[in-house]
Formats: structure tokens, C-alpha cells, sequence
């Protein structure tokens, strides 16, 4: 295995990583309020068909990629008035979630969208200066712009959950609600917030999907990656400067099938071996991250005092 | 036993038998208003994209119960969904969230067609068993990695499973691309002609594994109001500390219920592989393992309502396939219709999954 495979290997880790990114980054705000959103898959592929149309349209990458954040908050609106002004069932009710999207997406798809085939994606920018760095500039500084975004994004969330009061509101919501009612604040609110901001994030990360990596839409083109971004969550412990590492793992062991026939010996597996890896580094990750806690309240419907349900 | 008159307490009895709780009849009359809520929603959604909601509807009833043919057709549609019903009905009585039925499910239709291939064509009598029995293991080994890593380490189930699903699906493709290929069709070798399971309803596609799969419901009730083991598995669903408190082993029920979860999955996989091509298929589930867990919830997590809730969403299912010829519209309304009707009926809390509040994780 000589180096220019290590760096194509990870030249399309970093890429194929963006949209797992973006919706871990999205999942670790909504749990950190103490909502567990299993519906990342749905409000996924809601941003990926958003973005696909868009193309088709004619209104370009760029206006898919900025639709897919309203479209994503909107998502947040009626799944947070299940989960907080309802109180139904996070867990069961996200994954009934997923196979509504499936199923609305697929109908929107063979509806409008079917045979037109996306080709265009986003362009690599190259960063002067850094990209001439050997190695790391063709791995990290050649990439296109949701990537750098991504990033930034990380960056972001980790200000907002840690050096704001907004924040720190947040997981008090997350850990003891009832105090957090205590002191005056409504639950409820910080929860809608928390589920609207995340599933905006989620829906980007859907859109970059067809934007950057896939480039295009097909039924179920998230092929359970919402799921692998609710692991990643885990495995970096609510942190998004770890949250990214993972998110490098899982893009790396998915961008090793596309390299498998330069791997020597291991070039005789079968291609569904390399389709499953990430999948089993996964369970693997979430095995040994077995100290990782989830927020105390994390999943448990509030009722807000005098409120009756 | 004397013949017993019916008194209130054969009443309770039997409410409990059934799982009708207390607030049984309002929660039916939610239920309903529910279900007219999602035909008027999905039915304004048929209407936006030009068609007539009306013609959409009559026919998915025409579709699925209009003649024998498809009463038959929508009676083995319920057979994968009432075995991956019952999958998910008893971990969540546990509060363990199997969902991944589905892979458990490609798993015992791989076991089955291990099983089928390996051995040498013995009379269907014996045959047809020790396929069921091969594929049942293999659903319940492939649940019970789930339930093992769940008890040794506390991993998520959730994200097990769903992983697990994947690796699944990709074990039964290799199968079809790797281990029995066959030269024609994207599907594996065919297992012998006696292993088809016989007909018994002639004129449709009726099967033994209807059949098979009403024993399968009758012995889940039975374990699960009848048995210690199904009182081990309720308690733990209601209280895990109190269940360790009085002697229970959690670790072990856990990786059981997992097993017994796996093992009526796996079997749905070796009805759908005996019962149609006799080969493991392509894509052979239409997302039957996760439309098991939205047939649970109907049921209230009760395995007999599994049945009837079973052939409801078969009914909408079968019948949706007749939507593209006859109106032009895509089969996916059959899943809106059951995804939206179950999400109207868990925001109405009809569906009710107690917590003490701080109890998980």
C-alpha cells in the first residue's frame, strides 16, 4: 500500500464524512436538551430531496444547499411538537418517522424527479498556502466548501453548547429539567429550539449528500447513515471536537471499498465486506465506548409542573 | 374446570388475556379519529398531486380484499409483519428497543437457505422443520450479539441493531452474489421442491406459513401471560432495579429476550424464502421488519392483537400495489398512510411506553 492510496483514501474519507458530520453535530445539540431524535434517516433524506430538486430546477447547488436549513427547521417544528407538546415516545415514534420520510421521498422522487440524473457537484476550492502542504493539503485543504463548513460548524456548536448561557440552559434541560423549571426557565422551549436548530444541521448534512458525494437523489440514498451519525454521537461523547474524529473513522472505512483492489492480500474479500466495515467499526466504536453517558433526561418526555398529560 | 358463567372476574381475566386496559374503549375512540385524520391528510396529499383520493382509497380495498386472490395475497403480507410484530413486541414490553428485525429477518432467510442447501432433499414432513429450526436459530443468534453487548457492556441497542441490519442485508446479498449464485436472476439457487410449503388455500398463494404463523402468535401469548419467563420479561419492562432487587438475572433476560425476539423474526425470513421462490431474493422484504415495529405499537405490545393489526397494515399494503395501474400514483402510500396513522396515533398518546421519569440510560 504505497502513500498515494493512503491519501486517496483519505481525500474521499473527509468527503464522504461531511454529511455524517453535520447531522452528528445536529444530534449532539438535540440530545444535549434531552431529546433523543432516532429520526436523523428522515430528516436527512428530506435535505437530500430538497437539494436534488433544486438542481433540476435550475436554481443551482448553492440554493439547494441554503433551502435545505428552512425545510430542515421545519422538519424540527413538527417533530418537536410530537415529542415536547405531545410527550409521545422518542424513540419508537423516530423510527416511524423514518419510514414516513422514506416513504414521502420516494413518492416526491418517482413523482417529479425520476430519470434526471444530477452530474454536476460542488467544486474543490484549494486553500492557497496550505493546500501545498504535503499530505495534508490534498487531504484536508482541497476540498469543497461544505467541508470547510462543516468544520467551522464543529467549532460552532462547541461555542454555543459550552461558552454561551443559551448553552448552558441547554443541557441543564438535558440533566434535570425540573431544576432548570425551577430557575425559571421553560423546558419546553429550550427543547423546541434544540430539536429545530438540530434537525436544520441534519438536513444540510442531507443536502450536502447529493451535493458533494452521492450527486444525486435515489430512494433511500442515505442508506442508514443518519444512523451511523446517532452512533458517532455517542462515540464522541456529546463533544464535537471528538464528534469529528469519529465522523473521520466512519469516512474513512467507507472510502477504503473504493481503494480495495490496491490493498494487497485484503483485495480478495468480497465487495459486501467493504460495504459492511463501517458498519461493524461502528458497533465496535459504540462497544468500546461503553463509559460514554448519555444527558440524565435524554429521551424522557417533560411534563412541565401543573401541566397535565 | 366447570363451564364458568361469565362473571366480572372472566371479564378481567379475560381484558388481561387480551391486553384491553383500562381506558380501552376511549382509546379506541381516539384511535378512530386518529385513523379518519390520516385519510383526510394523506387523502388532501393524493388530491395535490392531481388524482382522486376517492379512487385511491377504493382501490387499496379493492386491491387487497376484493377477491380471493388478493384476501390470499394480504393474508401472507400479514405473515412477515405479525412474525416481525411479535420481534418487536416482546423486547419493547421489556423496554428493549429491537429494532432490527429486519436483519434478523435476512438472517433466517439465509439460515433457511443454508439449511435447504446443505442438506440432501429429505420428504417435506421433516424437511420443512429442520428449515424453520436452521433459520430460527440463526434469527435468534444474530438478535441475541444485540442483547449480549446490550448486557455485557450496556451498548445501545438501538444503533446495534440498526448496524446489524446492514451487515445483514449485505450477508444475504454475498449469499445471492457469492455463496449460491445463480446465473440468471438476482437471487441464490432454488432449495428443493419439497421444501416449498403446500397450499391451503387453493387458487391463491395462501400457505402453511399462515398457519405457522398463528401457532407462532398463540405460543407468544402464551409465553408472554402465562409463563415465569414472560412475567421476568414484563417486569423488567416495568422496573429493572425492583427486577434485580428480587433475584432476576437482567444481563441474562436481556440476551434471551433478544433470542426469542430473533426467532420469530428468522422464521418470518424462512416463510418468505419457502413460501415464494423458494431462493433467498433480492430485496424480498419490503421493509417488513420495520413495518413489525409500527404493527407492535397497534397491538399495544400485545402479541394477540399482533394478528389483526398485521393484516390491517398487509390489507393497506397489497392494496397500494394496484394504486400505480389503476390511478397512477406511487405504491409508497400504502407506508405514508401506516407511518402517519401510527405517528397521529403515538401523538394522541394512544400508544403509551411509560417511564419513570430518569429511569433510562
Amino acid at each position: 500500500m504505497n502513500s498515494d492510496v493512503i491519501i486517496s483514501v483519505f481525500v474521499t474519507g473527509i468527503a464522504l464524512m461531511t454529511p455524517v458530520l453535520w447531522a452528528a453535530l445536529g444530534e449532539a445539540i438535540t440530545e444535549r436538551a434531552g431529546i433523543l431524535n432516532i429520526g436523523i434517516e428522515g430528516v436527512m433524506l428530506g435535505g437530500a430531496l430538497t437539494c436534488a430538486w433544486c438542481i433540476r430546477e435550475g436554481a443551482g447547488i448553492t440554493t439547494g444547499l441554503l433551502l435545505s436549513i428552512p425545510v430542515g427547521a421545519l422538519i424540527g417544528v413538527i417533530l418537536s411538537y410530537l415529542w415536547v407538546t405531545r410527550g409521545a415516545d422518542q424513540i419508537v415514534s423516530g423510527i416511524i418517522f423514518n419510514l414516513l420520510a422514506l416513504g414521502v421521498t420516494t413518492l416526491l422522487f418517482e413523482e417529479y424527479l425520476k430519470g434526471v440524473g444530477v452530474v454536476t457537484s460542488l467544486d474543490k476550492i484549494a486553500i492557497p498556502g496550505l493546500s501545498e502542504i504535503p499530505w495534508l493539503g490534498e487531504i484536508l485543504f482541497t476540498q469543497n466548501i461544505t467541508v470547510y463548513l462543516a468544520l467551522l460548524a464543529a467549532v460552532l456548536v462547541f461555542l454555543l453548547l459550552h461558552r454561551t448561557w443559551f448553552g448552558l440552559y441547554l443541557r441543564s434541560a438535558g440533566e434535570k429539567p425540573r431544576a432548570t423549571e425551577t430557575a425559571g426557565l421553560s423546558v419546553p422551549r429550550l427543547r423546541y429550539a434544540s430539536v429545530i436548530i438540530g434537525s436544520a444541521l441534519m438536513c444540510f448534512g442531507g443536502a450536502t449528500l447529493v451535493a458533494s458525494t452521492s450527486g444525486g437523489f435515489v430512494t433511500n440514498v442515505t442508506a442508514g447513515q443518519g444512523f451511523v451519525a446517532l452512533a458517532i454521537v455517542v462515540l464522541g461523547r456529546w463533544n464535537p471536537f471528538l464528534i469529528i474524529g469519529g465522523a473521520v473513522l466512519f469516512g474513512v472505512t467507507q472510502a477504503l471499498q473504493f481503494q480495495a483492489q490496491s490493498l494487497g492480500f485484503l483485495s480478495a474479500l468480497p465487495a459486501e465486506a467493504w460495504l459492511a466495515l463501517p458498519y461493524v467499526v461502528t458497533i465496535v466504536a459504540v462497544v468500546l465506548a461503553k463509559s460514554s453517558r448519555y444527558p440524565n433526561a435524554c429521551g424522557v418526555p417533560f411534563t412541565p409542573a401543573g401541566a397535565t398529560r | 374446570m366447570s363451564t364458568a358463567p361469565v362473571t366480572p372476574g372472566t371479564v378481567a381475566r379475560l381484558r388481561d388475556a387480551l391486553g384491553v386496559t383500562g381506558d380501552g374503549l376511549g382509546a379506541l375512540r381516539t384511535g378512530l379519529v386518529a385513523l379518519l385524520g390520516t385519510l383526510i391528510g394523506v387523502g388532501l396529499m393524493i388530491a395535490a398531486l392531481g388524482q382522486d383520493p376517492f379512487e385511491a382509497y377504493r382501490t387499496i380495498v379493492s386491491g387487497s380484499l376484493g377477491e380471493s386472490d388478493s384476501i390470499g395475497q394480504t393474508l401472507m403480507v400479514a405473515v412477515p409483519l405479525a412474525l416481525c410484530g411479535l420481534a418487536a413486541a416482546i423486547p419493547f414490553t421489556a423496554r428493549l428497543w429491537n429494532v432490527g428485525a429486519e436483519g434478523q429477518m435476512h438472517i433466517g432467510a439465509f439460515g433457511a437457505v443454508a439449511v435447504g442447501l446443505t442438506l440432501p432433499a429429505l420428504p417435506g414432513p421433516l424437511f420443512i422443520p429442520l428449515i424453520l429450526i436452521g433459520a430460527m436459530a440463526a434469527g435468534a443468534a444474530w438478535a441475541g450479539i444485540a442483547g449480549a453487548l446490550k448486557a455485557a457492556v450496556g451498548a445501545n441497542e438501538v444503533i446495534v441493531t440498526l448496524m446489524l441490519n446492514f451487515i445483514a442485508i449485505l450477508i444475504a446479498t454475498y449469499a445471492i452474489t457469492g455463496i449460491w449464485p445463480q446465473e440468471i436472476a438476482p437471487q441464490t439457487e432454488r432449495l428443493p421442491e419439497s421444501a416449498a410449503l403446500p397450499t391451503i388455500w387453493s387458487g391463491t398463494v395462501l400457505n402453511l406459513g399462515f398457519l405457522i404463523t398463528l401457532a407462532a402468535v398463540a405460543l407468544a401469548w402464551v409465553l408472554m401471560r402465562r409463563t415465569g419467563l414472560g412475567l421476568q420479561i414484563r417486569s423488567i419492562g416495568l422496573n429493572p432495579f425492583a427486577s434485580r432487587l428480587n433475584g432476576m438475572n437482567v444481563g441474562r433476560l436481556t440476551v434471551i429476550t433478544f433470542a426469542i425476539a430473533g426467532l420469530f423474526a428468522g422464521l418470518a425470513g424462512a416463510v418468505l424464502v419457502l413460501g415464494e421462490n423458494r431462493a433467498l431474493v433480492t430485496n424480498f422484504s419490503a421493509s417488513y421488519g420495520y413495518l413489525g415495529i409500527a404493527v407492535a405499537l397497534v397491538a399495544r405490545l400485545s402479541p394477540a392483537w399482533t394478528l389483526p393489526s398485521a393484516i390491517v397494515f398487509a390489507a393497506l399494503q397489497v392494496g397500494s400495489q394496484s394504486l400505480p395501474a389503476a390511478t397512477g400514483i406511487s405504491t409508497a402510500f400504502g407506508q405514508i398512510i401506516i407511518a402517519t396513522f401510527v405517528l397521529a396515533l403515538l401523538g394522541a398518546r394512544v400508544i403509551r411506553l411509560r417511564y419513570a421519569e430518569g429511569a433510562v440510560q
